[in-house]
């Protein structure tokens, strides 16, 4: 759409489009969205807001009276939001905003449940156990759901429950470093997953959510490389050989296999952050005054060849 | 769809006539400017650890580095004005355009110590300066978050009541409305309406921080009525423009449209950002820009999630009012689109 919008303008500014005609044009193409487009936002939002609204009224109504409540009321209260979700889903049907909306509820609730449960019974979990647990029973709802943002939600707790694993039972063993390590491979391998059924044409995966599942990979895979850029020693090494390995393999998926642009910026974005920080600890606190210049220069260099390269990308593709 | 296609469909809709131009190069998308931007900033450290340590001298009188700083910014405009330069010259004068700014608050801030309104008022009217004078696309994105981020501190630290994530929100809302009005136009109105809406965007999301920190006074949070009322106004206006412009004809559906405004801004009472995050998003969603779009709506998410920690109202208040505007834009989900949708196929 931008790309119409740009393409209309640059015919405005050379004269071939009277500017009277420019917002008919704009519509004519498709680039502002229509009746159809319209109900469809009205409805999209009216229903995940109002929805997502109404859920939260309900818990806020649960924590204004839950001193008043008995163990049983508030199990069954949760339990009860859980159960008419689902069978809100059920009716509207799963794929929809609506049954979406609903599973989300129920996805949201049920860890609500978990906790309570855990609170209530004193059973002992950890919360890194109990995020587990929130990721395994969601687990059929997101299946059921097949909607990609469900997927997501669910990326996010499992992202939850890893780490929090970790700084149990690694407490005061490197745990930073071994928790990047382990969100790079969640998030790698949510990547190629989320790609693969991308490529696939599985309505889980649209673009978007390949996308933000990229950004989440990047932020872990940029956090190993800083890391790793920081002090010596051969596991700082291989860090930044990790980031590396990362980098390469964006590079040649998102170049090779199949291109995007925005992947592919991300992966700039991430090269410049890693290099800078890198120079700036091993190259600019020994070099003296001209240090900054260089490495500034070296910033420079990097965006605007990757830039110009990004752009060629795009001039390929849309020819 | 290609350039061929689109004359194609402007011919047949009668917008055009004659043989259609030659392609363009496309479009540089956003999220290549943005990496520009990014790049830009990062740079700007270095190329301002430079400066220092050459003129060091300089830099330790009052006045040196506001000189300096205007220095920069005079050969980054150089460098951003005149046609295509080539994307070096760009890169080099945008990170060159950032340290001048910076040079130059540094040496406002310094120069009017220990007051802090005067200094921070002038660098606003300094970045608005070169909003019109560096006609380029990124460094006006920038220069008006910095503008508002000035403009944010004095709000902070010594005026709270100047009501302006209001009319951040307004400035925001009729300068998109207005960017498609012609190619001239749109060359400023985009990118100033981009940078205004991320930095209502940042207001908006700052203020859990704000109160969590007590940083300064709360702007225009829960405390202040008149920030509340100047949003809803600004929203239900702006609601009211675009159904006017572009919206169903059918007088049902736009009074449902309306109820959907009140009910909103009945809600917002305790969480005005969220009116300012709404605004974003309606009138992004109504000029297509995607990107825009999310960040209004992540905003919106994000103020109705920090509704739960607002302290103005007890949790039994805040859940009839989340229970009310629920029921109603449900409602509104449910039966405007098959209004809407009909309305349009009559007119």
């Amino acid at each position: 759409m931008s790309h119409v919008r740009d393409t209309l303008l640059a015919w405005n500014a050379s004269g071939r489009l009277r500017d009277a005609d420019l917002a008919a044009a704009l519509r004519a193409t498709g680039v502002y969205p229509d009746a159809a487009a319209w109900a469809r936002f009205l409805r999209l939002v009216g229903i995940v807001a109002g929805g997502a609204m109404l859920a939260a009224a309900l818990v806020f109504f649960i924590a204004h009276n839950w001193s008043a409540m008995t163990r049983a009321e508030r199990l069954l209260l949760v339990e009860a939001t859980v159960l008419c979700a689902v069978v809100v889903a059920a009716w509207r049907g799963p794929g929809g905003a609506a049954g979406g909306t609903a599973l989300g509820v129920a996805c949201i609730a049920l860890g609500a449940l978990l906790a309570l449960v855990g609170q209530s019974y004193q059973t002992g979990a950890d919360t890194d156990e109990l995020f587990s647990a929130w990721a395994l029973a969601i687990l059929p709802l997101v299946i059921l759901g097949r909607q990609g943002a469900l997927w997501l939600l669910w990326l996010a707790i499992v992202n939850g429950a890893a780490e929090l694993w970790l700084v149990r039972i690694l407490d005061g063993q490197n745990p930073l470093q071994r928790m990047l390590w382990t969100l790079l491979a969640l998030n790698g391998a949510a990547l190629v997953a989320a790609e693969l059924a991308f490529r696939s044409g599985l309505r889980e995966s649209p673009l978007w959510v390949v996308r933000t599942v990229a950004v989440a990979s990047a932020v872990a895979a940029t956090a190993l490389g800083l890391g790793g850029s920081f002090g010596g020693g051969a596991w700082r090494a291989g860090m930044g050989l990790g980031w590396l390995a990362w980098l390469g393999a964006i590079a040649y998926v998102y170049r090779v296999l199949r291109v995007d642009v925005f992947v592919l910026a991300i992966a700039l974005a991430s090269a410049i952050a890693v290099v800078s920080v890198f120079l700036t600890v091993h190259v600019f606190v020994h070099a003296g005054f001209l240090a900054p210049l260089a490495i500034g220069a070296l910033v420079i260099g990097m965006a605007w060849q990757g830039t110009a390269w990004l752009r060629r990308i795009v001039a390929e593709e849309a020819s | 769809m290609n350039a061929h296609g689109l004359w194609e469909a402007l011919v047949a809709a009668k917008l055009v006539d004659g043989a259609a131009p030659p392609d363009a190069p496309p479009p540089t998308p956003w999220y290549v400017r943005a990496l520009t931007g990014f790049a830009a900033w990062v740079a700007s450290w270095f190329v301002l650890s430079t400066i220092g340590a050459l003129s060091w001298r300089l830099l330790d009188s009052a006045p040196g580095p506001i000189v300096v700083g205007l220095v920069l910014c005079g050969a980054a405009a150089w460098g951003l004005r005149g046609g295509d330069r080539g994307t070096f010259v760009e890169q080099l004068a945008l990170a060159v355009a950032l340290a001048g700014q910076a040079a130059v608050a540094f040496g406002l801030m310094n120069a009017f110590s220990p007051h802090r309104i005067l200094p921070l008022a002038l660098l606003v009217a300094f970045e608005l300066l070169l909003v019109a004078a560096i006609p380029h696309r990124v460094h006006r994105v920038l220069a008006v978050l910095a503008a508002a981020g000035a403009a944010y501190a004095i709000l902070l630290l010594d005026v709270p009541r100047l009501p302006l994530v209001p009319v951040l929100t307004a400035a925001f809302a009729m300068t998109a409305l207005v960017a498609d009005r012609n190619a001239a136009v749109s060359a400023w109105a985009a990118p100033v309406a981009a940078g205004l809406a991320l930095a209502v965007c940042a207001a908006a999301g700052a203020m859990p921080l704000v109160d969590a920190f007590s940083v300064g006074r709360v702007p225009y949070g829960a405390r202040d009525r008149m920030g509340w009322l100047l949003l809803a106004v600004v929203f239900a206006a702006t609601a009211a423009a675009i159904v006017h412009a572009r919206g169903p004809a059918d007088r049902l559906a736009r009074l449902g449209i309306g109820a959907g405004v009140v009910a909103l801004c009945g809600f917002a009472w305790a969480v005005p950002g969220l009116l300012a995050a709404a605004t974003v998003a309606v009138v992004a969603f109504a000029m297509a820009r995607p990107a825009l779009l999310g960040v209004g709506l992540v905003t919106a998410l994000w103020m109705t999630a920090y509704y739960y920690y607002a302290l103005d109202a007890s949790l039994l208040v805040k859940a009839a009012s989340l229970a009310l505007c629920g029921a109603v834009l449900v409602a509104i989900g449910l039966v405007l689109p098959r209004l809407v949708a009909p309305a349009e196929a009559r007119s």
